[in-house]
């Protein structure tokens, strides 16, 4: 009886420590589907970096810049990302520099952190914020400013754009 | 003839003189710090200035609003004197050029017999736990025995970026821009400095005008009196895109724009209904290589 209940607790700690068999996670997201479509820009803002790595307060630290100039709103601005890899960005009567058409890709296909647009000889990487809501029609483009001699980044740009 | 002579002189000394008496140059790496920023070097070109030929050059450094003011390189115990400065102070020759002369930090002394390191600014400044304190720094080179020094009047310092955010008269947002951002010029009149016409604490219509500059001082182009926004903070500002200000005239580009002033306008109005108008002084912000 005794060698039983040895022979029991043996295998008992055998098996609680073999590893669980990692359940399936599904299918990995494909964002590039859910980026295709138009692109309006709803908030633009600025950021001094300084100040917020050193917790100014809030109007010290960030400005909405969308309608700051008076009859040329940065919400103006759309950009449409086509299915076939093409892209055309309108920026109406906006200050908005951006590249007017070419092609856009993902800079990895499965973990995204940027958009390549080209056009001609001329490249350009727009760094992605949270894909998380690109689900419900909202994406965050982003821009940095920094210091040439430290690499700081010095100022933030984050552009808004919500799906039409 | 002889009167000619004397005169040649004497001009050749006035501008001999004068030529002993210009500005060391400096250079700050990296070229934005605040109190705490650590591996700093500062390095000084002393050519033409009045301790040009000397081989052992001195620092004799200052904080506005400390006391006492002057960095802990000068002195090892008690208090400052002009008359027997530290051998701490002494900078560092420059190898290959005997024009420069450089301080780096860290630095390790002996003060009073204790070694110690000065990692930053505020550490030099004996505020290392209360670095807020220290704004900027003025300093002058000078001889051990300090018969010889280039000018204190304030006009060699080094500004440093702020720790805290301290409401000013005059402002950007951000607080350093490129002439590529979007820039906003922001004044707040309730700080409004003693030497400015007072009249402009119940100024209204509040305007303002922009130059954009070259490195030389040369203007570019300018707004005048344009509109301003009286913010949440009580603040009048002003935003614009250097790049979109205004034409650029010909041969020139948002490229050669480094510098830029702003003047605000107002206008404060007599009981007969006479308007009068009433300018603050002129500011002056460089643009910053941001890339």
């Amino acid at each position: 009886m005794k060698k039983i209940v040895y022979l029991l607790f043996i295998t008992l700690v055998v098996f609680s420590c073999m590893p669980d068999e990692i359940p399936p996670i599904g299918e990995k997201t494909n964002y590039k589907p859910m980026l295709a479509g138009t692109w309006q820009l709803s908030k633009f803002e600025q950021i001094d970096a300084e100040a917020e790595s050193k917790n100014f307060p809030e109007f010290a630290t960030r400005k909405d810049l969308t309608n700051v100039f008076p009859g040329h709103p940065y919400s103006d601005f759309t950009i449409t990302f086509n299915a076939d890899g093409t892209f055309t960005s309108a920026k109406g009567n906006s200050y908005m520099q951006f590249m007017a058409s070419g092609n856009w890709a993902l800079d990895d296909e499965q973990y995204p952190s940027a958009i390549v647009l080209t056009s001609g000889s001329t490249s350009e990487k727009i760094a992605l914020g949270s894909l998380a809501d690109v689900i419900v029609g909202k994406v965050q483009f982003k821009e940095e400013r920094k210091q040439p001699d430290t690499g700081k980044v010095k100022i933030k740009y984050v552009y808004s754009l919500t799906k039409k | 003839m002889k009167k000619f002579i004397i005169i040649l002189t004497i001009i050749a000394g006035v501008f001999g003189a004068k030529a002993q008496n210009a500005l060391p140059k400096f250079t700050v790496t990296p070229s934005e710090i605040d109190a705490l920023t650590e591996n700093v070097t500062i390095v000084f070109d002393v050519t033409g200035s009045a301790v040009d030929g000397l081989t052992d050059v001195y620092i004799w450094a200052w904080a506005p609003g400390l006391s006492p003011s002057e960095t802990l390189l000068v002195y090892d115990q008690g208090s400052p004197s002009w008359g027997s400065i530290s051998q701490n102070a002494k900078l560092d020759p420059v190898p290959g050029d005997p024009k420069k002369f450089k301080l780096s930090l860290p630095k390790t002394v002996t003060r009073n017999g204790v070694q110690v390191t000065f990692n930053n600014v505020a550490e030099l400044f004996g505020v290392g736990d209360t670095p807020g304190k220290i704004k900027e720094f003025g300093f002058l080179l000078r001889s051990q025995d300090g018969s010889k020094q280039t000018p204190g009047d304030g006009a060699t310092k080094v500004t440093l970026l702020p720790l805290e955010f301290t409401p000013a008269y005059f402002r950007t947002f951000p607080a350093k821009v490129s002439n590529k951002d979007v820039v906003t010029v922001l004044l707040n009149l309730n700080l409004i400095e003693s030497g400015e016409n007072q009249k402009l604490k119940i100024a209204g219509d509040i305007t303002v005008s922009v130059t954009l500059l070259k490195a030389n001082g040369t203007e570019i182009l300018s707004v005048e009196n344009a509109a301003t926004l009286f913010t949440s903070q009580k603040e009048y500002s002003y935003t614009f895109l250097p790049a979109m200000l205004g034409a650029f005239p010909a041969g020139t580009s948002l490229n050669d724009v480094a510098k830029c002033q702003v003047e605000f306008s107002g206008k404060v109005y007599s009981q007969a209904g006479a308007a009068e108008t009433v300018q603050t002084k002129v500011f002056e912000f460089e643009f910053q290589p941001y890339n």
